[in-house]
């Protein structure tokens, strides 16, 4: 490239600072560089009649009932998995995942970031019920390079009864935090498979496979299916780099001879 | 008068007219010289004084890309590392020292932004941001984290830093089939390295080097 006028710095300059002028605030996790797996479990936003206080109360539930989540997802010593609080921090949308920072998340182990947004609605009877849409970006689905693969971010949404505590905690335990184990172990059978730990990364993507099918009660929705059907294409791709074999060729040429994925469910 | 005195007289005429005349180009010279010189003198003077006015105003904008509203502020942090920007080669060691701090904090919005600062100076100049980039991966005291490793083959592959190549493929060639123990001793130990940033390294060396190699390849 050839030194260019400085006129043309300026207009750059200018034309940069107003795409960026268009960029959610993203506070940074101060945690994150700490070693290990990680999780990242930021604020969650109150919208319209939600007070701060009742996503603080949420917020506080879903810390725990992920805590509980991930000790009970089977992990061993070196794929264990610490969720982080990351206080302030509120992402917008896929677009605040730009592929650098992906990087640097991946880099330092985070698997998986969950956001929330609360907002109110009316069910059937007339009542208030408390909304939550759930936003997971899973890290290491970001080297995904086909466009057959699963987004980066998804959003779940989960009814949460605020003024019945006891339900709204039970909510949690079996809808959102089912999915977020099961979409952590994935992320640690993709992460393994990146690494090159291969056993590893069969036994939890099988895992996580089987633990996503029974979080969605066998209807997956489309990013999940999508998710599903990459967590097995990435296992049979690691089932023939193990064999050393051609894994381009073997695709191709005999795709009935992958084995089925029975182990970890 | 004889043949001797009329040479003698031609001589001496022809030495009153070329005397002058050389006095004269002398004096232009001279002058010419020595206004140049004292260009180049005030011209230093001017560029020093420069220096140090732009010293206040960097120092001003490093500050706010350090802050602590920009560590939280994604915009705040652009804004002042590509205001930075526009301070040229002057600018690439505080970014680069922006970059490494935003690594050793897990400030991603800090790397981000240095980032963007410095490649808005090397896609005016590219001379201005490569040489230096290339040294950051050329580095083997372990003087930069791995994040500020990526940044910087990144970089190498945005800006297309032809001459980088080689360093690159060598970088590649010595990871490779590194251990972390191995890898450790090529980068910062703060933040402590992992399997995963050896991993992104790896990619990331690959695929500037793809870029690179592209570039390198004449257009068909």
């Amino acid at each position: 490239m050839k030194p260019v006028h400085a006129r043309a710095l300026q207009i750059s300059l200018i034309v940069m600072a107003s795409f960026s002028s268009l960029k959610a605030q993203l506070n940074d996790c101060p945690n994150v560089i700490s070693p290990g797996f990680k999780v990242l479990l930021d604020d969650i936003k109150p919208t319209g009649t939600i007070s701060a206080q009742d996503a603080a109360w949420l917020r506080e539930k879903m810390q725990f009932a992920f805590g509980e989540s991930l000790r009970g997802a089977g992990l061993d010593e070196e794929s264990r998995v610490n969720l982080l609080h990351c206080v302030n921090r509120i992402p917008g949308d896929d677009s605040d995942f730009t592929p650098a920072r992906m990087e640097l998340l991946d880099g330092w182990a985070v698997l998986l970031e969950v956001w929330a947004v609360a907002s109110s609605a009316l069910d059937v009877s007339g009542r208030t019920l408390h909304e939550a849409f759930f936003h997971y970006a899973l890290v290491p689905v970001r080297n995904a390079p086909s466009l057959l693969d699963p987004p980066r971010v998804y959003v779940q949404p989960h009814t949460i009864d605020l003024g019945d505590p006891q339900a709204g905690l039970l909510s949690l335990f079996e809808n959102s935090a089912a999915e977020l184990q099961a979409y952590t172990v994935i992320a640690v059978g993709i992460n393994w498979a990146a690494l090159e730990d291969y056993d590893r990364a069969l036994t939890f993507l099988c895992k996580g496979q089987g633990l996503l099918a029974q979080a969605t009660a066998g209807e997956p929705s489309m990013p999940d299916k999508a998710l599903l059907d990459y967590a097995e294409r990435l296992r049979q791709e690691v089932l023939r780099k193990k064999a050393g074999s051609d894994v381009t060729l073997a695709s191709f040429l005999q795709p009935a001879t992958v084995a089925f994925c029975t182990e970890g469910r | 008068m004889d043949e001797n005195g009329s040479k003698r007289r031609l001589a001496w005429d022809i030495f009153q007219i070329v005397v002058p005349v050389a006095q004269a180009i002398l004096l232009a010279l001279l002058t010419l010289f020595t206004s140049d010189l004292s260009e180049r003198v005030s011209h230093a003077l001017q560029e020093r004084q420069l220096d140090l006015s732009n010293i206040e105003a960097m120092k001003d904008l490093i500050l706010k890309v350090q802050s602590k509203q920009a560590a939280t502020d994604e915009e705040e942090a652009e804004a002042a590392a590509v205001a930075l920007a526009a301070f040229g080669a002057r600018a690439v060691p505080p970014l680069i020292n922006v970059i490494q701090s935003g690594n050793e904090t897990g400030n991603t919005s800090r790397v981000q932004a240095a980032e963007k600062g410095l490649r808005a100076i090397g896609w005016v100049d590219q001379n201005q941001v490569c040489p230096q980039m290339a040294r950051i991966i050329e580095n083997r005291s372990a003087l930069f984290s791995w994040g500020t490793h990526l940044s910087a083959i990144r970089l190498l592959g945005d800006l297309e830093c032809a001459d980088a190549l080689p360093g690159l493929v060598k970088y590649r060639d010595k990871i490779a089939s590194a251990t972390l123990e191995q890898f450790a001793k090529l980068i910062n130990a703060s933040p402590a390295p992992s399997l995963n940033c050896l991993q992104q390294i790896k990619t990331k060396l690959s695929q500037t080097i793809a870029i690179l190699q592209r570039t390198e390849e004449p257009a068909s």
